[in-house]
C-alpha cells in the first residue's frame, strides 16, 4: 500500500513539474485595477452611510403599504364583482365612508345577533313552505328556490321582510348612526 | 508574502483597509486568472470572475479566522463561481489564442509563488520563442478542454495553488483518494495527449 503511494505521489509530482513548464498568461494590469477599484466601491457601500445594496427600512414599509393596498384592491373588486355575497354585495365603499370599519363592523355584529331570532323564525317558516307540495324543486337548486321564496315573499308582504333584506337593512342602519 | 505578512493583510483587510485589500489583489490575482481562465478557457469569463472573487472577499473577511490557510479560502471561493459559470453555461471551452498579441497583454507575473513558471516574459521575448510558446499554450488548453471537468479542477488547483491534496479533496467534497486518483489520471492523460502532439 506504502509502495503504491509513494509510486504515485512520485508520478504526481514528475507530472506537476512538467505541467509547470507551461506558461499561463497573467492578470493584466488594466485587470487589477478594475478589480482594486470594484473592492473599493464595495467597501464603500459598506461604510455605514454608504449607498448600501441592502433594502432599507423603508423598503419594508412600503412593500407592508403595497401589501394592505393590495388587499383592500382585492376586497373592493370582488365585492363589487359579486363574488362575495355578503352584507357589502351591490354597496360602494363610500357609503361607509363617514365611519370606521371597526364601528360598523361593531354595530353590524351587534344587530346581527338581535336579529339571530327572527332569522331562526325565518328558516322554520321557510322549512314549513318546503315541505309544501307547491315547492317542488324539480329544475332549480334547493339555493336558487329558497333564494327565490326569500325574495319572493319579502316583495309580496309589506309587514314580513325577508332575511337577505333584513341583511341589508342592518347596513343601512349602521350608516345611519 | 510570507505568513506573518499576510496574517496583518489579512487584519488590515478586515477592519476595511482599501491598501491591504490592494496587497491581496496584487498577491493572489494572477494565480487566481490563471486558474480561473483556464477552467473556462474564456479570458472575459475568467475577468469577471477574478473581480467576483474579491468582492465575496470583501463580504465575506470579516468572518475568516486566519489559520494560515488564506489561499485555500480565497481559491474554494473561485472553484465555487466557477463550478457555477461552468454549470449555467455547459460550454466547451475556448481555446487559448494564440495571438502573441493577445499574449502579450498580460504581464509577468513576478509574485506568482513557489509554482510561479507560468510567466510571461512578452516584451522582451524573441518574436520565434514567442510563437513556440503559443503553440504550447494552444495545445495546453486543448487537452486541458478535453478532461474532465472533475480532473481539470485538481489539476489546476495544485497548479495555480499551493493547495495540498486533503486540502483540495476537502475542498471538492470527495474523499482524498478520488481527489488523488483524480489529479493523477488527469496529469497523466494530459500528459499523454500533449506527447502524442
Amino acid at each position: 500500500m506504502d509502495t503504491l503511494y509513494r509510486q504515485t505521489r512520485e508520478e504526481i509530482e514528475a507530472n506537476e513539474r512538467w505541467l509547470s513548464g507551461f506558461k499561463t498568461p497573467a492578470a493584466s494590469e488594466a485587470l487589477l485595477a478594475r478589480v482594486k477599484q470594484a473592492v473599493r466601491e464595495e467597501l464603500a457601500q459598506q461604510r455605514p452611510g454608504g449607498s448600501a445594496k441592502r433594502p432599507a427600512a423603508w423598503h419594508g414599509v412600503v412593500a407592508a403599504a403595497a401589501a394592505i393596498g393590495l388587499c383592500v384592491a382585492t376586497a373592493w373588486y370582488s365585492a363589487r364583482k359579486g363574488w362575495y355575497a355578503g352584507p357589502m354585495q351591490g354597496r360602494s365603499w363610500s357609503q361607509l365612508a363617514g365611519r370606521t370599519g371597526v364601528e360598523a363592523a361593531g354595530d353590524s355584529l351587534e344587530r346581527s345577533i338581535e336579529d339571530l331570532p327572527s332569522v331562526d323564525e325565518e328558516l322554520s317558516r321557510l322549512e314549513a313552505m318546503s315541505s309544501d307540495d307547491a315547492w317542488a324543486l324539480s329544475g332549480t337548486t334547493l339555493y336558487d328556490a329558497l333564494e327565490n321564496a326569500v325574495t319572493d315573499d319579502a316583495a309580496g308582504k309589506a309587514n314580513h321582510t325577508g332575511a337577505s333584506s333584513r341583511l341589508e337593512s342592518v347596513i343601512d342602519e349602521s350608516e345611519v348612526v | 508574502m510570507d505568513d506573518a505578512a499576510l496574517g496583518e493583510v489579512i487584519q488590515g483587510a478586515q477592519r476595511g483597509d482599501p491598501a491591504a485589500f490592494d496587497r491581496l489583489v496584487d498577491a493572489f490575482a494572477h494565480r487566481l486568472s490563471g486558474f480561473v481562465y483556464r477552467m473556462t478557457g474564456s479570458r472575459e469569463d475568467a475577468d469577471d470572475l477574478v473581480q467576483e472573487v474579491f468582492l465575496r472577499v470583501v463580504r465575506r473577511i470579516a468572518a475568516y479566522e486566519h489559520d494560515g490557510r488564506f489561499e485555500a479560502w480565497i481559491f474554494r471561493i473561485a472553484a465555487n463561481l466557477v463550478r457555477d459559470r461552468l454549470r449555467k453555461a455547459r460550454r466547451a471551452p475556448k481555446l487559448v489564442s494564440g495571438d502573441a498579441d493577445a499574449s502579450a497583454g498580460y504581464q509577468a507575473d513576478a509574485a506568482s509563488g513557489p509554482r510561479g513558471l507560468d510567466r510571461i516574459e512578452a516584451k522582451t521575448e524573441p518574436a520565434d520563442a514567442r510563437m513556440v510558446r503559443c503553440e504550447e499554450v494552444d495545445a495546453l488548453e486543448s487537452a486541458l478542454a478535453r478532461l474532465p471537468e472533475a480532473e481539470r479542477e485538481v489539476i489546476l488547483l495544485r497548479h495555480f495553488s499551493q493547495m495540498s491534496f486533503r486540502q483540495i479533496a476537502e475542498l471538492t467534497g470527495t474523499p482524498l483518494g478520488t481527489a488523488l486518483a483524480r489529479g493523477h489520471r488527469g496529469l497523466a492523460r494530459l500528459r499523454e495527449m500533449l506527447d502524442r502532439g
